[in-house]
C-alpha cells in the first residue's frame, strides 16, 4: 500500500477504471435501457461512465438510427420503445450538462481534462434526475400535440418503479414462521388408565365405517337446524345472530338453563332437537360417571400445563379473548356463540375454576375493546 | 373446550399438546391428510362435492365431523376413543388405517351428538 512519508499516513490506491458490467449498470441506473447502456459501454471500453454518457448524450441528440443501426434486433415492445425514447429525450433536453454555455450546477464550469470522481458522477446523475422530473413532461417529437406519448411514458415508468420498489421491498421480507405446536404429550401410564377406564364398561367399538355414516347424517342435520335457526333468528325483530341460543321464551322457570329431566327442561326444551341433546347430555354425563370419566372443560390440575414459550403459541382470537376476559371478571353473562351451552351445564363435569395466576415474569396488559372493558370494571 | 365450532379440534389439540389453542395446526393436519388422501376420502361425496367440503373445512370454526376425526387418525397414527350419547353403539374407536404403524397416543374424547365433542380425563 502506498503511504505519504511526510506524515506516515496510508494513501487509498488509485481508483480503477469502472468494468464495462459497472458501467452498463450505472447508466441502467440512471434511467437508460440496456441496450443503450451496453452499446456505450462498448464504444467507450475502459475510458469510465463519463465517456458512455458523454457517447449516449451525443448519440441521442442524432437521428436515433445512427444507434439503432449498430444495435442488436431485439424484441420490444411498443410500450418498452417509447419509454426508452421518452428517457432519452427527457435526459437530452433538460441535462443541463448538455445545454451550450452551462455547465452543472455541482459541478460549475466544465473543466477540461479532469475526470469526475464517482461521487461526483453519483451526484450528477441524481441532480439531473431530480431536475428532469421537476420539469414538465416533454413531447415526443413525432407528436403532433407533445402530449399524449411523454403522458404514457412517464405512468409507464411510474408503474414500473413503483413495480421495482415492490418487488425489493417484498424480496427483504421474511415469511412469519407459523406457530409450530409442542412435541405429542407422551404419557403411557395415563393413556394405559384411560383405556382400562373406557374398556371395562364399554361396549365392543363400533364398526366406524357404519358410524361415520350415522354420524355424519345426524351432524349435518344438525347443521341444517342450526343455521335454520339463525336465519330465522336473523330475519326477527332486529337480534342478533345467537338469538337461537337465548332462554327459550316458553320456559316457564326462572333458571336457565334447567337441570337435564327436570320438568322445567322438557317445557324449555321446545324442539325435538332440543330435547335429543339435553336427554343425551344428561346420558353422557351418567355414562362418563359410571366409566370414571369426566369432560376436559377444565385443565386437570393433577398435571402440569406445558411450558410452551409464548412466542410458539397462537395469537389468541378475539372470542376466545373476550372469554377469559368475561372468565376472568366473574361476569354472568350468558355465552351465546354455542349451540350447547344451555344443556352442558348440569353434567359430570366441574364447574370453571379461574384460570391460576402466573408465577414470575410480567403480566403483559392488553388492550380491552370498549364494552367489554366496561364489562371487566 | 371452547365451543366456537373448533369444539372437535380443539378437543384433539388438548390430548395431544394439553392445550387447545393448538386446534388450528390440527385442523390443518387433517385438511393436508385428507387432500393427500382425496381417493380414501372422497368415496364419501357425490361427485364433485368433496372440494368444496375440503375448502370449507380448512376455513376455522367449520365444524369437524368424523371424517376429520379419520383424518387426524391416519394423519397423526393415533387411536381415538370417543365416548358418545347415544343409547347404543356409544363407544367408538378410530385407529389408523395402517395397522403395521405403532399407534403413537390415544386420544379420549366425548361426543354430545350431534353438536359438541369434549376431552376426556379421568375423575
Amino acid at each position: 500500500m502506498a503511504s505519504d512519508p511526510t506524515l506516515g499516513l496510508a494513501m487509498p490506491p488509485p481508483p480503477a477504471a469502472p468494468s464495462a458490467a459497472d458501467v452498463v449498470r450505472q447508466l441502467e441506473g440512471m434511467g437508460f435501457s440496456n441496450e443503450l447502456a451496453q452499446q456505450a459501454a462498448l464504444s467507450t471500453e475502459g475510458q469510465g461512465l463519463q465517456a458512455a454518457l458523454d457517447y449516449l448524450l451525443h448519440h441521442c441528440q442524432t437521428p436515433r438510427t445512427s444507434i439503432a443501426d449498430d444495435a442488436q434486433p431485439t424484441a420490444r415492445t411498443t410500450e418498452e420503445e417509447e419509454l426508452s425514447r421518452a428517457i432519452e429525450m427527457s435526459l437530452t433536453m433538460a441535462s443541463p450538462t448538455t445545454t451550450p454555455g452551462r455547465g452543472h450546477p455541482s459541478f460549475g464550469a466544465p473543466v477540461v481534462g479532469r475526470q469526475p470522481s464517482e461521487a461526483e458522477q453519483v451526484e450528477a446523475a441524481i441532480a439531473a434526475s431530480l431536475q428532469d422530473q421537476s420539469q414538465p413532461p416533454r413531447p415526443f417529437l413525432s407528436d403532433t400535440d407533445g402530449s399524449i406519448g411523454s403522458e404514457t411514458a412517464r405512468a409507464i415508468a411510474q408503474v414500473e418503479s413503483y413495480q421495482m420498489g415492490e418487488a425489493e421491498r417484498d424480496s427483504m421480507l421474511q415469511p412469519l414462521p407459523m406457530p409450530t405446536p409442542p412435541p405429542i404429550r407422551a404419557d403411557a401410564a395415563w393413556e394405559r388408565d384411560m383405556l382400562q377406564r373406557v374398556a371395562a364398561k364399554a361396549p365392543r367399538p363400533m364398526q366406524i365405517a357404519k358410524a361415520a355414516l350415522i354420524l355424519r347424517r345426524h351432524a349435518v342435520t344438525a347443521r341444517l337446524r342450526v343455521e335454520e335457526r339463525h336465519a330465522a333468528a336473523d330475519s326477527g325483530s332486529g337480534a342478533a345472530s345467537d338469538r337461537a341460543y337465548e332462554k327459550p321464551h316458553t320456559a316457564a322457570s326462572a333458571e336457565w338453563p334447567p337441570a337435564p329431566g327436570s320438568e322445567a327442561a322438557d317445557k324449555g326444551a321446545t324442539t325435538a332437537h332440543e330435547r335429543q341433546i339435553m336427554e343425551g347430555t344428561r346420558l353422557l354425563g351418567e355414562r362418563l360417571a359410571n366409566l370414571g370419566l369426566r369432560r376436559c372443560a377444565t385443565p386437570d390440575p393433577a398435571r402440569p400445563r406445558p411450558t410452551t414459550p409464548d412466542h410458539a403459541r397462537p395469537r389468541p382470537t378475539t372470542p376466545d379473548h373476550a372469554r377469559r376476559a368475561r372468565s376472568a371478571a366473574g361476569a354472568a353473562t350468558p355465552r351465546p356463540r354455542c349451540a350447547l351451552s344451555p344443556f352442558i351445564s348440569h353434567t359430570a363435569s366441574p364447574p370453571r375454576s379461574p384460570p391460576p395466576q402466573r408465577l414470575g415474569g410480567r403480566r403483559r396488559q392488553l388492550p380491552v375493546p370498549g364494552p367489554l372493558a366496561a364489562a371487566v370494571r | 373446550m371452547g365451543d366456537d365450532g373448533n369444539c372437535q379440534f380443539r378437543a384433539l389439540s388438548q390430548q395431544l399438546y394439553d392445550d387447545e389453542g393448538f386446534h388450528g395446526s390440527v385442523r390443518a393436519a387433517a385438511i393436508e391428510h385428507m387432500r393427500k388422501e382425496a381417493a380414501f376420502f372422497g368415496a364419501m361425496f357425490e361427485r364433485n362435492e368433496f372440494a368444496p367440503y375440503v375448502e370449507d373445512m380448512a376455513n376455522p370454526k367449520t365444524w369437524g365431523d368424523e371424517l376429520t376425526l379419520r383424518a387426524v387418525a391416519d394423519a397423526l397414527g393415533c387411536a381415538v376413543h370417543v365416548v358418545t350419547s347415544n343409547e347404543a353403539n356409544w363407544y367408538l374407536q378410530y385407529t389408523p388405517t395402517d395397522e403395521k404403524l405403532p399407534v403413537q397416543k390415544h386420544l379420549f374424547l366425548t361426543y354430545v351428538a350431534p353438536v359438541h365433542y369434549d376431552a376426556l380425563a379421568p375423575l
